[in-house]
C-alpha cells in the first residue's frame, strides 16, 4: 500500500514544487501563467488529500499515514535540492545562449 | 517592545533558540542514534558472530545464569532477545550498585560478550544527559518545551512558507544559510512538531508533577499498580525457593501475547518463596502506541496471578504518543524516515546557530558574538565526534578491560571537551576546516574499522559513517565564510 502512495505523494510534490509562485517563474521559460499555476497547485493538493484519504482507509492506517508523511518530507527535500541544481544549470546555460543569439 | 506580533515572534525564536540550541543538538544526534539502538548495540558487540539461538532458549540460559550467580538480588529485570535484538540485556542490583550486561545467548553469561552500553548510551543521554536523577530529565523536559516554543514561533516569524518552498540559493552567504534552515525547518516540519510535542508530553512530569503529587502524595506503590494494575509486588517472606521452570512459562506468556512478542521480564524475589515473575508484550503488531499488555505468575507455581491489557482511552492516548516518540512500532522504512528527518532536526538546529553568526559577522564582533562563534563550532562539530569517537572507541579498546562501558563513555566526553577546547582557541575559520576535517577521518574510520562488512548492520554503520564522512569533506569546501571580511 505505501508504494502506490509514496507514487501518488511524489507526484504531487512534484506538481506543487513545479506551481509554486518562485518555481514556476524562476524554473520555467517562459514563466508559467498564473492560472496555470493556480491549476496545477491545485491538483497537486488535490492529489496529496487522495493519498491522504486512501492511507486513512486502509488496515493500518496511523502506520502507514506515518511513514507517507515522512516520505513526503523527503521527496520535498530531495525535490528542493532538485529545483537549485536546475536553476544553477539554467543560469549557466543562459550567457552562453545569449551570447549565441547575439553572434 | 517589538514593533508587531511577528517581530516580537522572531526575536523570541532567535535568542531562545540561540540560548537552548546548543543542548538541542546534543539531545536531537543522541535521539537520532537511538532510533537504531539494538542495531548499534548488536554492531557494538561483534562477539555475537556465531552465537545466535532462539529467543526462548536465549532467554532460559539468562535465567539459568541469574539464578546461579544473582539468586539474592531482589530484582531481574531483564530484555528480552527479540529479532533486533538478539541477546538478553539483564539488569540486577549487585551490592550496593546496579549491574546491567548483555548475556551471552548460548550460555546466559555476561562474561561473553564484551562490556559495552551499545545504543543504550545514545537512548539514555537523549533524556538524562549522563546527569544523575533528576536534573538531566528535567533539563531534557525544558529543552523539549524549548523546541515547542521555538518551533511555534519560527512558524510564525517565516512569513513566506509557501512561496519560499523548494527554494534554496546556495553561494549567498547569510541569504543561503536562511534558506537551508527555511527549507530543512519546512519539509519535516510535521515531524519536528511531533517529535518535540511527545518529548515534551513524556517528560511533562518533571516540570509540572503537581498533579502526581497531589493525587498519589508519595506512595509510588499506588502510582505503579494505577499504571499497570498486573505488576504485583510481594514483599520477600525469607522462605527459599526456586524458580519455576521458564519452558513452559515462556509457552503460554507467547500463546497469551500472540500475535505480539515478549518485551520485558522481570523476576522480583528470585529465590524467594514469594517469587514473582513479571511479563510485558513488545508493541502491538498494527498499532502505533507501545506495550499494553502484562502477565504476572507465582514465580515458584507458575501459576498465573494477573492479566491487564491495557483499553482505558486516556492511557491509550499517552501510549500512542510515546510510541509516536520511541518509534518501537516503525518498520524498516518507518525508521529510516526517522533517523533521516531526525538528522534534518540537527541539520535545522546548525543552520539556525550558524545564522545567528552569519547575521552578525559584518558587525563590530563583541565578546558574547566570539564566544557564540567558538561554542557553535565545538558543538556542532564536537557532538557529532564525539558520537563517532564511541563507536571507535568500542573497536578500539580491549574486549574484556576492567570497567569498559565507563571508559568508552568517558572517552566521548574527553573528545567533545577537546574538540571545544581546540575551537575556543584556534581562528574561527581554521577551526572549521580543522574539526571538519577530524570529524570526517573519525567517520570514515567507523566506516573502516570493522574490516570488511558481512551482516546487514555492519554494512548500514559502514555506508552511513562514509557518508557523513564524505559529507563533512565536502562541507570543509564551504566553511571560509568569513573569507571575503578578513
Amino acid at each position: 500500500m505505501l508504494l502506490p502512495l509514496s507514487f501518488i505523494g511524489l507526484l504531487a510534490v512534484c506538481l506543487l514544487a513545479a506551481a509554486t509562485p518562485r518555481q514556476a517563474s524562476e524554473l520555467f521559460t517562459p514563466p508559467l501563467p498564473h492560472k496555470q499555476q493556480i491549476l496545477i497547485r491545485a491538483f497537486g493538493f488535490l492529489l496529496l488529500a487522495a493519498s491522504f484519504f486512501v492511507g486513512s482507509l486502509s488496515h493500518n492506517a496511523g502506520r502507514l499515514l506515518i511513514a507517507h508523511i515522512g516520505l513526503l518530507g523527503l521527496y520535498a527535500a530531495i525535490i528542493s535540492l532538485g529545483c537549485t541544481l536546475c536553476l544553477h544549470n539554467k543560469k549557466r546555460r543562459d550567457p552562453a545562449k545569449r551570447r549565441n543569439n547575439h553572434t | 517592545m517589538k514593533p508587531t506580533f511577528r517581530a516580537s515572534m522572531a526575536w523570541l525564536h532567535t535568542w531562545s533558540g540561540l540560548v537552548i540550541g546548543w543542548l538541542l543538538l546534543a539531545i536531537t544526534l543522541a535521539g537520532t542514534l537511538s532510533v537504531f539502538r539494538p542495531e548499534i548495540s548488536s554492531w557494538m558487540r561483534p562477539e555475537l558472530h556465531g552465537r545466535l539461538t532462539d529467543a526462548d532458549t536465549a532467554t532460559q540460559a539468562a535465567i539459568g545464569w541469574l539464578t546461579a550467580h544473582a539468586a539474592h538480588a531482589p530484582a531481574w529485570y531483564l530484555e528480552a532477545p527479540s529479532p533486533r535484538t538478539p541477546f538478553t540485556y539483564a539488569v540486577w542490583e549487585d551490592g550496593t550498585s546496579y549491574a546491567q550486561h548483555a548475556l551471552d545467548p548460548k550460555t546466559g553469561a555476561p562474561d561473553v560478550l564484551r562490556d559495552t552500553l551499545g545504543g543504550e548510551f545514545f537512548f539514555r543521554f537523549h533524556f538524562e544527559l549522563q546527569l544523575p536523577y533528576p536534573w538531566g530529565r528535567l533539563i531534557a523536559a525544558v529543552a523539549a518545551l524549548a523546541l515547542v516554543l521555538i518551533l511555534l514561533t519560527g512558524i510564525v516569524a517565516h512569513k513566506r512558507i509557501f512561496l519560499d518552498f523548494f527554494t534554496f540559493r546556495p553561494g549567498k552567504g547569510q541569504r543561503s544559510w536562511l534558506d537551508a534552515h527555511n527549507l530543512l525547518g519546512v519539509v519535516a516540519l510535521p515531524f519536528h512538531l511531533m517529535i518535540a510535542f511527545t518529548g515534551a508530553i513524556t517528560l511533562a512530569n518533571m516540570i509540572m508533577p503537581w498533579g502526581l503529587t497531589t493525587l498519589y502524595k508519595q506512595d509510588f506503590s499506588a502510582l505503579t499498580h494505577d499504571f499497570s494494575p498486573a505488576t504485583i509486588e510481594r514483599e520477600a517472606s525469607g522462605k527459599p525457593g526456586s524458580l519455576t521452570a521458564f519452558g513452559p512459562l515462556l509457552a503460554d506468556v507467547r500463546h497469551h501475547f500472540a500475535p505480539n512478542g515478549l518485551a520485558r521480564i522481570t523476576v522480583t524475589n528470585p529465590s524467594d518463596s514469594n517469587a514473582v515473575i513479571t511479563f510485558n508484550a513488545i508493541p502491538s503488531v498494527s498499532g502505533v502506541g507501545v506495550e499494553n499488555h502484562t502477565l504476572s505468575y507465582d514465580g515458584i507455581t507458575g501459576k498465573l496471578l494477573a492479566e491487564h491489557r491495557e483499553t482505558r482511552p486516556v492511557m491509550g492516548f499517552y501510549r500512542f504518543l510515546y510510541g509516536l516518540h520511541v518509534a518501537y512500532f516503525a518498520p524498516y522504512v518507518t525508521r529510516w524516515l526517522y533517523f533521516l528527518s531526525g538528522l534534518s532536526l540537527a541539520a535545522l538546529i546548525c543552520t539556525g546557530l550558524q545564522l545567528w553568526t552569519s547575521k552578525r559577522c559584518h558587525r563590530q564582533q563583541g565578546l558574547g558574538f566570539k564566544l557564540v562563534e567558538r561554542l557553535n563550532i565545538g558543538m556542532m562539530m564536537g557532538t557529532p565526534t564525539a558520537f563517532a569517537g564511541y563507536f571507535i572507541a568500542n573497536r578500539v579498546l580491549p574486549p574484556f578491560l576492567a570497567n569498559r562501558a565507563q571508559m568508552e563513555v568517558r572517552a566521548v566526553f574527553c573528545i567533545w571537551a577537546a574538540i571545544l577546547l581546540f575551537a575556543m582557541v584556534r581562528r574561527p575559520n581554521a577551526a572549521w576546516r580543522e574539526t571538519l576535517a577530524i570529524s570526517s577521518l573519525t567517520c570514515l574510520i567507523i566506516s573502516l574499522i570493522g574490516g570488511i562488512p558481512h551482516s546487514p548492520i555492519e554494512w548500514a554503520v559502514s555506508l552511513v559513517s562514509l557518508g557523513i564522512a564524505v559529507l563533512m569533506r565536502y562541507a570543509m569546501r564551504y566553511t571560509p565564510y568569513r573569507k571575503k571580511q578578513s
